[in-house]
This record gives C-alpha cells, structure tokens and sequence, in this order.
C-alpha cells in the first residue's frame, strides 16, 4: 500500500523568547489521503497558522521546528534540503497564506506576477505562457482581462481568487489554506470555498482549510480536526463529529455557534486559552472542562484512535 | 408620541480627492428606520463591505452629518439641538464598537475609561458614588473591580475589554445603544458572553439595540427585526425570522442561501456564479444598484430605482420584480 | 539601547558645560595668540581671550539660543497642527496654506536677509528668527499624525462620553503623540542650531558676545585655518558636530519608540 499523501508525526513548533519558548505547535499528527478536505478548526492563539507554515518549513526565527516528521508521500519534508523543499513547495504543496491577498504586488500587473512565481518555481507549461495564464484565471472564474490589471485595482475577492489561482496553476497534490475567506463577503466566501471544492472533485487534489469559522468548514470538509492550545483534541468524520462530538472542548465549541436554522443565544466557553509558554500539566483544557476529573490535572490525555477514524485525545475515553 | 430615534430619508455623499475631477461617493441613500419610545427592540442593521451601515452608525452617533434628511431623536434634529439637548442626547445613546483595542486609549487605566463619562455627564454627585457606580458596572459585565480598575488596556484579553465597553454602557444607562460589530473581533466561544449582555440589557435595562454587522448569524441570535443594505440603499427588511426564511429581494437571497450553516447536514445547493464585476462603487449606478448583478434584472432595474413597498406589515422590500403598477 | 547611552553622555556633557564657564575670565587680560598650554588648555586669541572659556561659554549660549528656538518654534508647530489637524475645514485649509508658504520659503535666504539688515542682533531677535523658519515643516507632520489620531476609536468614545473638543485634543491626542513630539522637538532643535551656526559663522549673528558659531567666524576671520592654528577652530567644530550627533540620535531613538514597528522588524 502507498503511503498517505500527508503523515504528520508529533510536529512540533516553537516560537524562542527571552524567557520560555512559546509551544505553539507541540505534538500535532494526524494523516490525509489524496482527495479530501481536512478542516482544522481553532480560536486565536492555537498555534493553527503556524502549524500552516511549519508544515513546509516556512517558518523564520525565532520559530524553529522543536520536532516530529512531516511525511509527505513517505518522505519526511522536515530533513530535506532548502533545495528541495522548494521543489515540493509550490509544485506539489501549496500554501495560501492568511492574509495572503496582500502578497500581490499593488504596482505590478497579474500577468508579470503570476509569470514571476512560476518562474521562481521552475515551472514551465507546455502550453504557450499567455494561454496557460488565461486558462488559470477562468478556472477561478476571473476574467482574462485580469491579467492586465494591477493587483490593487482588484477587489478583495478578485485578489484572493488570484492568488488560489496562482497556488493551484500546477495542479498540486494538496492545498494548505489558512483563513482563505476571512475578510471576504458572504457571497464572495462561498465563491472562494466552492473553488477549492472543484479541486478536491476535479483534480483529486486535497485541501487542509484552516479556519475558527466552523460554519464554513461544516459547508465543505470531509473530515475536521480541532486544534486547542498547539495540540489537536479530536479529529472525525464531518457528519459524525457534529452528530457526536466527543472531546468537550468540540462540544463547547459547536454551542457557541450562531446559526440561522435555529434562534437561540450560543453558550460560550467559560475562561481563556492557557498562555503557551507555560501551559497546565495535564490536559490543556481541563481549567475550562465541564467534565473535569482528577487524573486531567496530572496527566495528559493521550491521542488515540478510539474506533476507526475516531481519534480524540480525552480521558473520558481511555 | 415620537420615536426614540428616527433616521429620516438620510443620504450621505463623501467628495473624494481630486481638484480638477472631483468624485463623490453615495455611501448611504435615502434610508429610514424607526426606533420606538415605548418598547425595546433589537434591530439588526446589516450588510457587506460598502453597504454604508457603519456611516449611518456615525452619522446616528452625530460624528458625521447627513448630506440631506435628518436624524431625529424625539423629534429634534441633533444637528440642530442646543449644548444641553446636545448632551442629553450623549446620556440617552451610547455605542460599542467593533475593535476593543482601538476604543480605548493605551494611555489610561480602566478607571479613566468609566470615569469620564460620569464625570462628564454627570451620572454622579461625589467620587465615593462615581467609585461606586464603577464597580456596579464592572460586576454587571462580571468583571472583577479590583482586578481591572487599575490596568491598562493591553493589559486585558479583547472580550475583557469589549465588557469594559458594555460596562461603560451599563454605568450610562442610555435608551439606545449602537453596537458597531460587538463581536467579530471576538474569539467566537467567548462572543456568547458579549451577546447574552446586550440580551439583557434589552431586557432588564429596557434598552433598545441598534445592531450593526456583516454576520446575520450572530445576529440573529438576539434580535428580531433586520434591515439589509447594499450599496448603501435598503433592499429588504422586516421581522428577522420571515426574511431568513422567505427573502424577497435576489441580493437577500443569494447572501442568505450563501450563509454557512454550522450544519453539515444543511450545506450549500449548486453553485453560486461569480462575477468580475465585483462593485465598481465609484461608478454611480443607476436605477436599482443591484442591477448588474442581479439574476432576475428587467429593463425598468437600470432606470428607476425602486420603491420600498410594505409586502405586509412586518416585511418590506425594495425591488421592482414586486412593485405592481 | 545604544541610543539611550548616548543621550546620557549627551546631557552629562551639558551639563558639564554648564558648571565649568562660571569662570569670568573672559576679556582681554591675557596676551594673544598663545598655542594650547597648561594655564590656557585651548590657548588664546588675538583679543586676549581664553579660548576654552570661550568655548564653554559658546556652547552653552549656542545651546541656549538654540533651545530658546526649538521652544517657539515647537510651540508654534504643534499648536497648528493640533488645531488645523483636529478641527479641520477652513481653519484646516488656511492654515495649511500658511504652513505650506512658510516651508518653500528659502528659509536661509531670507534669514540671511534679514539678519544682514536688523542693525543690531541680540539673542531674543536671533532665536525668534530661527523660530520662525524653523516651525514649517514638523507643524506639517504632526498635523497628519493628529488626523490619524483623530479617527481612532478612544477619541470617538470621548465624543460620546461628552468631552469637548478642546479637551479630546488635550486628554487623547496628545498623549498619544508624545513620543513623536520628543523626536520632532530634537529634530527642532537641531534645526535651529543649525541654522544658528550657520549664520553665525558668516557672521550675522549677535555681535557682543560669544557662541560656538561666532568663534568660528572670528576664526575664519582671522584665518585660523591657513594659519593652522588648529586648536581654535577645530574645538568649537567638534562640540557642534556631537550636539548636532546627539540630537539626531535622540530623535532617531524616540522616533523608534513611537514606531514600535520598526523595532520588530526581524
């Protein structure tokens, strides 16, 4: 049997200080396989985006990568050379970045800034340029004309649009979308969403969407993880997790989702995400946990697969 | 009797730049809403990014003047009030606004922030009583007096300082509040806490809510009536239930359709066409704004702009596929 | 922070030159034109005058005047820009036109002018003159930090909460700016001094008594330079270049504070 498209293995990253690192990945795993949408939820302060950014080891310092392996298609991308990484980067691992809109140049055309980052990459269609960038604007559902105009001419939506289009032009293997539709209108969000839903079903590529809106992870992941204080609580199916989720904090979480099926007033979470230079002992969350017991404050929950494709990390469940 | 507050035909143009050409922008055109004296009421003011809500919010605070019509608290003119109607006007409607950070300034202590208003107008007759009213207010928000009193703002998380705002409403105690986006810089397991105060202040405090965002989802969890723009002209409004469940106007209906439900059981049907012309605002459009991109566009849609009409008595909408000649 | 190293040696050095001139020896009691020895450090000039106490003495009166006109000229900046910045409209526009012309001015041209034609300088009319043109362009930068200040979310809170305009500007806007108005008075100051020397140095400024500039000027007068006496114009060339030094570092360094941006840049 092949292996998966994406194993990661106890990731973890830091960010150094002066004092006490900040654990703000420490000890993520968890699989994908080749077309499927893996939604990773998490508030502010999770360690989400630098989870996106440590995958590929795009990280600068004072974050460095404290350990684990980040296995892609078998072959751990954490050991390899700058060299290539790159290769992998971009080509069969694509990154859109939070915020990413305002990677474009302002003052240089789409045309040139779409042909620079291939060139970068070393990409080379067989197809002459002008028409593979055409091509690439209309998957995205963006005019050609686009490709004339400059980056600060395009609206937020046109922008982001642009840069998934840049991201997928070499039909990668995965997509790694940190918060694609913060910022974005209504209209727009599912415009974008829906893009990276014909991806998944026409080129079976995969999708890690991370995002704290559970909302639009429930309208297009398959699978989705939760991700509190840089580890992960529980990952399920998308159906299964909604109709039982098991880790408290999931359930917490899910009730304090406003949603226009239903008038009610969401109950939050009582207390705040633990400070990840000095996190509790024990389990992350138990300060905040409904259903604590002793044994939370002392040790830390072990994350297993309690039934197939199960996973939480919850003594509840052991 | 008159209303608490009227927004009567209020249009507002901003001139940009430019001495040779000189643009303008119709940021908001010819929008009305009613606020009752004699009951409490949350209404949700919402739309996207240009759809003007947030001037009508300045312009209702009186930071801005409208270009033409009125706003009208108890039937007077704020622009036209005299220095202590002025500040009668500040004691009756306050506002929380959306960055917690920003509203409070990194130079202060708490203590400053809920000081100043009793001091300036005038909420208490000695400093034991102002200290008192204080710390009422902070334990209304349920935030500890001594623990945040002395701090400064970046000492505190964004939702403890968005209850440090809505404290400051409770010390005032105004008849209207203006709640610019409350939560969406919020973690969204703790925006709950922030809601279920302006529920109560609704509720305990009979304080009327003039909700204003982006997020129906949130809001609706507390209020009842919704008034949606776009570009700055009302496109349909009425009891918050009947418009999620049966919009009238296309642009209502392909935003709520394109609302995501936390459910995956209920997820998007088809797929939603977009468009480059993504809002080109500073082009003046003519007739109704949506036209350009509406679905069920007619030729009447890029001449007249169309009427706001009553569908029934808790339902309007401003399109002209229901205006029947 | 090295910048903070430096203000320090910059105040001990002044106050340093405060103590050590109450030394009245200053006219015509010793002969001329002595090289640099024990009983006259710095040596003396044609005029019998000890040079070091000419130094001291010209340093702290240039620092004076310049102080003198950082603060008119400060004064002055930051009350234009508070009012145009924060009331805006016509006020705005008028006053934004007078600070426009003052700034295209040829400031040192009309300085020159000037000083050539008031028959006698005393140092009230040097630092007012340096005042005035020296107020233009900081007036100009702090108006758009007090734009930017006024439409943050604290100020519009105050309007709520019933403060008066007068007061916002007092209460909110300006402790906002303080560090900006630390650097800019530096920066103030350092312009003014400039300017100070430099017309002193062509010999415009006050006649009767002694700066750093105007020891350079009796120095070039007297053709110091070609005649290598190194040590009357190189002191006073120094001591101006360390205050013009200090102040640039000073500002540099408050400048950082304000823009705490710049600071974690990597």
């Amino acid at each position: 049997m092949s292996p998966p498209l994406l194993e990661v293995k106890n990731l973890k990253v830091y960010h150094g200080t002066r004092t006490l690192p900040v654990k703000a990945v420490d000890g993520v795993s968890f699989t994908m396989k080749e077309g499927e949408i893996l939604g990773l939820a998490g508030e502010s302060g999770c360690g989400k985006s630098t989870l996106a950014t440590g995958l590929l080891k795009l990280i600068t310092p004072p974050t460095y990568i404290a350990g684990g392996e980040v296995l892609y298609r078998g072959k751990d991308l954490l050991k390899m050379s700058e060299e290539e990484l790159r290769s992998i980067r971009w080509k069969h691992i694509a990154l859109l970045p939070q915020a990413s809109m305002n990677a474009l140049n302002p003052v240089m055309k789409i045309y040139n800034q779409i042909k620079d980052a291939m060139i970068f990459h070393k990409v080379s269609p067989k197809e002459k340029l002008e028409n593979y960038i055409e091509n690439l604007l209309r998957s995205v559902a963006l005019s050609p004309r686009v490709a004339d105009d400059y980056a600060c001419e395009l609206s937020g939506g046109m922008k982001q649009r642009t840069i998934i289009a840049m991201a997928v032009a070499t039909r990668p293997d995965l997509i790694i979308a940190d918060e694609p539709t913060s910022a974005l209108d209504v209209v727009v969000q599912r415009g974008v969403l829906e893009l990276l839903i014909d991806f998944k079903e026409k080129i079976n590529s995969s999708v890690l969407l991370i995002s704290h809106d559970i909302a639009i992870l429930s309208e297009v992941a398959d699978r989705l993880a939760i991700i509190y204080a840089g580890k992960i609580m529980e990952i399920q199916d998308i159906f299964d997790i909604f109709n039982e989720p098991l880790h408290p904090y999931t359930q917490g979480l899910i009730a304090s989702v406003p949603s226009l099926e239903k008038k009610r007033i969401p109950k939050s979470i009582p207390g705040l995400p633990p400070d990840l230079r000095n996190p509790p002992p024990g389990c992350r969350f138990y300060p905040r946990c409904p259903y604590v017991m002793d044994i939370c404050k002392k040790k830390e929950p072990e994350f297993k697969e309690i039934e197939p494709g199960k996973f939480v990390a919850c003594h509840k469940y052991s | 009797m008159s209303d608490l507050l009227e927004i009567k035909n209020v249009t507002k143009i901003f001139p940009l730049g430019g001495i040779i050409r000189k643009k303008y922008v119709t940021a908001v055109e010819n929008v009305s809403l009613k606020i009752p004296e004699d009951k409490q009421v949350i209404i949700t003011l919402a739309g996207e990014s240009g759809s003007g809500k947030t001037t009508i919010a300045n312009m209702v605070m009186g930071f801005i003047k409208p270009t033409s019509g009125e706003i009208l608290f108890r039937g007077k003119n704020i622009w036209k009030m005299s220095k202590k109607e002025r500040k009668r006007y500040r004691k009756e409607v306050q506002a929380v606004f959306q960055d917690p950070f920003e509203s409070l300034n990194p130079f202060y202590k708490i203590r400053y922030v809920l000081m100043g208003p009793i001091k300036k107008l005038k909420l208490a007759n000695s400093q034991s009583e102002a200290d008192k009213l204080a710390r009422e207010a902070l334990l209304d928000v349920n935030l500890d007096p001594d623990e945040v009193l002395d701090k400064y703002p970046h000492q505190l998380s964004g939702g403890q300082r968005q209850r440090v705002m809505l404290a400051r409403v409770f010390l005032i105690k105004p008849k209207l509040l203006i709640a610019d986006e409350p939560v969406s810089m919020i973690d969204v397991s703790l925006r709950a806490d922030i809601l279920k105060i302006i529920h109560n202040l609704e509720k305990e405090y009979k304080m009327s809510c003039l909700y204003i965002t982006h997020d129906l989802s949130t809001a609706f969890s507390i209020s009842n009536y919704i008034m949606i723009l776009y570009l700055g002209s009302v496109t349909e409004e009425g009891d918050f239930e009947t418009v999620v469940k049966d919009p009238k106007h296309p642009y209502v209906r392909m935003l709520i359709n394109s609302i995501p439900l936390p459910n995956p059981r209920s997820r998007w049907k088809g797929r939603v066409k977009l468009q480059d012309i993504e809002i080109a605002r500073l082009e003046k459009i003519s007739g109704c704004k949506f036209h350009n991109r509406c679905p069920e566009a007619m030729p009447i849609c890029s001449k007249e702009v169309p009427p706001l009409i009553d569908l029934n008595e808790h339902h309007k909408v401003a399109c002209h596929l229901y205006t029947t000649t | 922070m090295g910048l903070s190293i430096f203000f320090g040696v910059y105040i001990a050095a002044e106050i340093g030159y405060r103590f050590s001139p109450y030394d009245p020896l200053r006219y015509g009691d010793v002969p001329m034109n002595l090289p640099p020895s024990w009983k006259h450090p710095f040596g003396t000039d044609p005029m019998g005058r000890d040079l070091l106490t000419q130094l001291l003495f010209g340093t702290r009166l240039s620092m004076h005047i310049g102080i003198i006109a950082g603060i008119i000229a400060f004064s002055i900046s930051v009350l234009v820009a508070l009012v145009a910045g924060y009331y805006g409209g016509f006020l705005d526009s008028i006053l934004n036109v007078v600070t426009e012309v003052f700034i295209t001015i040829p400031s040192l041209a009309i300085l020159i002018l000037i000083a050539a034609i008031v028959p006698r300088i005393t140092i009230p009319i040097m630092a007012t003159i340096l005042a005035i043109f020296s107020w233009a362009w900081p007036a100009k930068v702090m108006r758009s930090q007090v734009l930017s200040l006024k439409e943050r979310g604290f100020v519009k809170l105050a309007k709520l909460s019933g403060y008066g305009g007068f007061e916002i500007i007092i209460r909110e806007i300006v402790p906002n700016m303080l560090p900006f108005l630390g650097a800019y008075f530096a920066v103030v100051v350092n312009a003014a001094m400039l300017a100070e020397a430099g017309l002193e140095i062509i010999g415009l400024g006050p006649r009767n008594t002694i700066t750093l500039g105007i020891m350079l000027n009796w120095a070039l007068v007297h053709a110091a330079v070609t005649r290598g006496m190194i040590w009357w114009w190189l002191p006073p060339s120094i001591v101006l270049i360390l205050i013009f030094l200090g102040l640039f570092i000073i500002s540099m360094g408050l400048d950082e504070i304000a823009n705490p941006r710049l600071k974690t840049q990597g």
